[in-house]
């Protein structure tokens, strides 16, 4: 075989059916979103641009973008935060790191729909551990997922639960891969602890800081399976983000066309991300080919 | 003197942040302590007022009823997720070494093929549906499968291509030199030399399809039922099964627990998608 029979042999395969399972999937969602798609009958007419104004007029789609945003907002700051203060702290405790850190990463492998299903446990009104510890702190019972205004809360509590892990490892990794000389010759200048990590650890952490604002905003837009679980949207509308907007319009309310325009909706900050998110890894790609 | 109470506020320094880790463990622990604890549970002890902190007279009932009742389920997530695994690495194999050794396409199709790894389930959950029926195939554990391919292999295609840009060329090129082929030199060489890699990626692909809930909700109904869908189910049939549906819930994620543990070591380079190493 010449050189380029065995790159073409090697590459072709997976090209052809990465092509047939995503660009023809999406050709026909495209053409899905015009249509007035009724499953019961076989023939299906044009709606032109109904299905996207439909969804345009439909508040529960800005509801659930709200929904969707709150997240995004208050799960990439707790999550960066708490990530960061507890790979700070694991980097001061060398000996005890290597014991503490596969234990701490547990939760981000525990199935997501179990994940919703252990919530209905423990944030259980009558029965569940927490109240019982809020009772005995003298708090009264909440009723957490069952109530319109903690049902978010109590989702992304779960959330920054399981996935906290995942932001602090990474930033842990980050930290202990950074170059030891700018932290020495700071020492020499009588820089204190919080300064050094001011001006030296989080300007160098930045781009992984980058990677993992965007990697988190990517699944935080696509939650899906924890809400399903445990509240479907409820109670009302008060916990329902746009995956399930679009899954429910589509699987509940059974209006095909509306759920593949809301799909492309949702796609458009989406591929913005990942644009970003591959412009990095260009970026790291072509530092590593200088090395 | 001096040196002695630098030593000693360096210790109690460590001591109070022993003490948070300690916290944050028990923070991440107790749900999963819960969940194990609910399903040794009989069912007196369950959902009592005030809660049972441990079980008095733990039975094994939970635990028998999610290994008769809910084996088609892991069988079906075990075949899915075995061969969205090793479709993902046959195919990450050859296309990351091409990627890794030659300028395939530019970098255009190598980055295609990365972003399709973040493709949101949600775009493609109605057209393969509609695609499915069409085909007759829904309820299948093939209709499951091909939708999962789209974050496995580009997974795998990125992940090995970053662990075959680690083997010197130098290796292959002296094999090269003895009178091997360039596929000869693929198997006999590189592969062998980033066995543990493949085994990182096969595992990152398999707990991914392992877990994934959407695409199997949508593209099964009775047969081809997953154990995340079978779990979300009795959720909504019986909702007074806790101890079950808790030892099912135990029963699917402990593989992955131990799996992740096993692999620790890599998680950090395959969550970050090799971004860190």
């Amino acid at each position: 075989m010449t050189k380029k029979g065995v790159i073409l042999f090697l590459v072709l395969p997976t090209v052809v059916i990465l092509a047939a399972i995503v660009i023809f999937p999406m050709i026909y969602s495209i053409v899905v979103s015009f249509m007035n798609y009724d499953l019961r009958i076989p023939k299906h007419s044009f709606a032109g641009f109904n299905n996207f104004t439909g969804i345009l007029k439909d508040s529960m789609f800005y509801s659930s973008a709200i929904v969707t945003g709150i997240m995004l907002f208050v799960e990439l700051v707790v999550e960066l935060l708490l990530g960061l203060f507890i790979a700070m702290i694991l980097v001061e405790i060398p000996f005890s790191r290597k014991i503490y850190q596969p234990i701490l990463l547990i939760p981000m492998m525990v199935m997501p729909v179990v994940v919703g299903y252990v919530g209905r446990l423990i944030f259980a009104v009558r029965s569940g551990p927490i109240n019982y510890f809020l009772n005995m702190i003298g708090v009264n019972s909440l009723l957490w997922h069952a109530s319109p205004h903690l049902a978010l809360v109590t989702i992304m509590i779960l959330r920054i639960w399981r996935w906290t892990p995942f932001v602090m490892a990474t930033l842990l990794a980050g930290i202990l891969s950074l170059p030891i000389e700018p932290y020495e010759s700071v020492k020499v200048d009588g820089a204190n602890k919080w300064q050094t990590f001011i001006y030296i650890t989080l300007p160098m952490l930045k781009p992984i800081i980058t990677l993992v604002v965007i990697m988190r905003a990517l699944e935080i837009m696509q939650a899906f399976d924890i809400i399903y679980v445990l509240t479907m949207g409820g109670p009302g509308i008060s916990s329902m983000p746009l995956s399930l907007f679009t899954y429910l319009k589509g699987f509940r309310y059974w209006n095909i066309g509306q759920a593949a325009a809301a799909a492309w909706l949702i796609m458009i900050p989406l591929s913005i991300l990942v644009t970003f998110f591959v412009k990095l890894m260009e970026k790291g790609e072509e530092i590593e080919e200088q090395k | 003197m001096k040196k002695l109470k630098s030593k000693n506020r360096l210790l109690i320094k460590r001591i109070i942040l022993s003490l948070v880790i300690i916290v944050v463990v028990i923070v991440s622990l107790f749900p999963i302590y819960w969940l194990m604890l609910t399903s040794i549970q009989p069912k007196t002890e369950l959902m009592t007022s005030p809660p049972n902190f441990v079980s008095k007279a733990p039975t094994a009932k939970n635990w028998q009823f999610a290994f008769s009742n809910t084996l088609p389920y892991f069988f079906n997530s075990l075949v899915i997720a075995t061969v969205a695994t090793l479709a993902a690495i046959v195919l990450g194999a050859m296309s990351g070494y091409a990627f890794a050794r030659y300028k395939v396409g530019g970098n255009a199709l190598l980055f295609w093929i990365l972003s399709l790894k973040f493709f949101p389930p949600v775009v493609a959950i109605v057209p393969y549906f509609l695609m499915m029926q069409a085909l007759h195939i829904i309820d299948t554990r093939t209709a499951v499968i091909i939708p999962h391919l789209i974050i496995t292999v580009p997974f795998a295609v990125w992940m090995i291509k970053g662990f075959i840009q680690e083997v010197p060329r130098e290796l292959e090129e002296s094999a090269m030199i003895d009178g091997a082929t360039q596929l000869g030199v693929i198997r006999m060489i590189t592969l062998p030399l980033i066995a543990p890699g493949l085994v990182v990626t096969a595992l990152f692909c398999f707990i991914w399809s392992w877990n994934d809930f959407m695409f199997a909700l949508i593209l099964t109904r009775n047969h081809a039922i997953t154990i995340p869908v079978a779990i979300a189910g009795m959720r909504e049939a019986h909702g007074l099964m806790w101890g079950e549906v808790s030892a099912t819930s135990a029963l699917g994620t402990f593989p992955i627990i131990i799996l992740a543990v096993i692999l620790q070591k890599y998680l950090v380079r395959g969550l970050s998608l090799g971004s860190i190493k």
